[in-house]
């Protein structure tokens, strides 16, 4: 089984293909933010360099966000109208989730940075919460637990985090620069497939217009 | 010949539509998905909301396109997609998908003007008579265009500020008239008398249009009115500014054909819908003895079916991206890049 795996949530462009339980090859390109000249191009490469065509793939994969709103938007567009058109397997994961998936502990904070005062949070314990917060907000109920934050890049948001939730807390950081592709995609894999129609962005923050709504 | 089946998409502001389209003027199927509901909300189309929306329904679009034509992709020629003018994310979103499906089912993807568009919806009308004339009225367009064959484009006048479109929009506004404006505007004129003194904006020798003025003088006679104490007929003002705006299009339009000697008048755009613009220019063209043109009123808002026409004489000519294509909001009829000539 062939699967394709895409992240346009970032000004990094990454995808993965992999074979059954082997990682065939992934790359990223720093695409600065402008994915739609890269995506596909960059899809067809990644194939050929594998010896492959898109008729080879058995499963489309897409993180579905939080991040850059237009990256999303890129990422899910191609994948859901290429699993939809060739009539294969689509799978979409939140990024949080993903991240989450790189360490364990009592409570797992996955950190995708937005700003220094608010940034994309996921919490994994007892509960799941996923929302667009500040520091504050992660903070309250979570008293003597063993915490561990994971994040893709050292940043300021996280430093923060840590700094007031060591307050009540064991706390431990796990920058891990890129996600392990293999394990993001066995996830991924073992959840249930969805309609590609379905495929859709993960924004988690409210926009202007939204907050305004007459 | 083979007949050319193509598959067309368009997502430049509000609509999220796909077409299959038969030699360029048979439409054998068409879904338009309008957003209007969802941003009256908002006063106005906003674009992060727009781009949300199409990304949600766009293979819904595609898929309920195929079936109601009853066709599969392996009878389609080629894919074509809106690329300009229009809201950067939301052509984004036509533009990625019809990559993929173009990648998916190995077919040739076709870039096509979005006003080149409402030009063709008139082949759903009739056939084009060359050389032609045609008056493109829109949101962000009002542009007198000069055509000696197909998908040539010659731009004689434009608007120098304001479009026909922002003009109608922006006196809604004033008057207190709910989004959308320029339909309503159309509708209240009918029972409104031209009782108010409107200014004839730039009625002069050349084919160039000035909708910035009329705004002014609407938001001026509003202000002055309510400082006499005096309440406002919405339904003659109304009529008074289509009068005024109509007439002006109109003149000029009659001046253009006259002056270029053209067989055929095509009306397009999205203010093509408008009553008094479509019976003036019945009238006048009558008089003229030259024949008109108008977009059945389906097709004069937004439209893949328009795209699928246009973009079969692109593809007769040779036009296709590759996949390094990408919006251009503000692209030129006159403009003929992003294609590999």
């Amino acid at each position: 089984m062939i699967t394709l795996f895409v992240d346009s949530s970032s000004k990094y462009l990454k995808i993965a293909l992999s074979e059954d339980d082997k990682l065939i090859t992934s790359k990223i390109v720093n695409s600065h933010s402008k994915h739609s000249n890269f995506l596909i191009k960059e899809i067809i490469e990644i194939l050929s360099e594998a010896n492959l065509t898109i008729n080879d793939i058995d499963n489309f994969i897409v993180l579905n966000g939080p991040g850059s709103f237009t990256g999303l938007r890129v990422g899910v567009t191609v994948i859901k109208t290429l699993s939809w058109a060739m009539k294969k397997k689509a799978y979409q994961l939140g990024n949080l989730k993903a991240l989450s998936l790189h360490d364990n502990g009592e409570v797992v904070i996955s950190v995708i940075y937005d700003k220094d005062e608010a940034s994309y949070v996921g919490i994994y314990g007892d509960e799941v919460k996923e929302g667009y917060c500040t520091v504050s907000e992660v903070c309250c109920n979570l008293k003597n637990k063993e915490i561990v934050i994971v994040t893709l890049e050292e940043n300021q948001y996280v430093n923060n985090l840590k700094a007031k939730l060591l307050l009540d807390n064991i706390v431990r950081v796990n920058i891990i620069e890129n996600y392990n592709y293999l394990k993001v995609i066995n996830y991924a894999l073992s959840c249930d497939s969805v309609n590609p129609h379905i495929l859709e962005p993960v924004y988690l923050k409210k926009i202007d217009a939204e907050k305004n709504k007459k | 010949m083979k007949d050319t089946y193509i598959f067309a998409i368009e997502t430049s502001c509000d609509e999220t539509s796909a077409s299959i389209i038969k030699n360029g003027n048979e439409e054998i199927s068409t879904v338009v998905l309008s957003q209007i509901d969802i941003h009256k909300n908002f006063g106005g189309v906003v674009p992060e909301i727009a781009s949300r929306n199409h990304t949600q329904a766009i293979t819904l679009v595609f898929e309920k396109t195929l079936k109601k034509a009853n066709m599969t992709m392996d009878k389609i020629d080629a894919i074509a997609v809106t690329y300009g003018p229009g809201l950067n994310g939301s052509l984004l979103i036509g533009i990625e998908a019809a990559k993929a499906l173009a990648l998916a089912n190995n077919k040739p993807l076709i870039p096509v003007n979005h006003m080149a568009g409402h030009i063709y919806a008139n082949k759903f009308s009739g056939e084009f008579k060359f050389p032609l004339l045609a008056l493109v009225v829109s949101g962000g367009h009002t542009e007198l265009i000069y055509m000696d064959k197909e998908y040539s484009f010659k731009k004689i006048g434009g608007t120098l500020d304001d479009s026909v479109g922002e003009a109608y929009d922006k006196v809604a506004r004033v008057i207190g008239i709910p989004y959308p404006g320029g339909p309503l505007i159309d509708k209240m004129s009918k029972i409104g008398n031209s009782s108010y003194k409107l200014p004839t904006p730039k009625d002069d020798d050349s084919f160039d249009f000035s909708f910035s003025g009329i705004k002014s003088a609407v938001i001026n006679l509003v202000h002055n009115e309510k400082q006499r104490g005096k309440e406002i007929n919405k339904e003659d003002l109304a009529k008074s500014f289509q009068d005024t705006v109509v007439n002006i299009l109109v003149k000029k339009t009659i001046r253009a054909i006259k002056k270029y000697n053209v067989k055929q008048l095509l009306l397009a755009g999205g203010v093509s819908a408008n009553s008094g613009l479509r019976n003036l220019l019945d009238i006048e063209c009558n008089k003229l003895g030259i024949e008109l043109l108008k977009p059945e009123i389906r097709y004069c808002t937004d439209n893949a079916s328009m795209i699928g026409a246009a973009a079969y004489y692109a593809y007769l000519r040779g036009d296709r991206a590759d996949f390094n294509l990408e919006p251009n909001p503000g692209l030129d009829l006159e403009e003929g890049d992003n294609c590999e000539k």
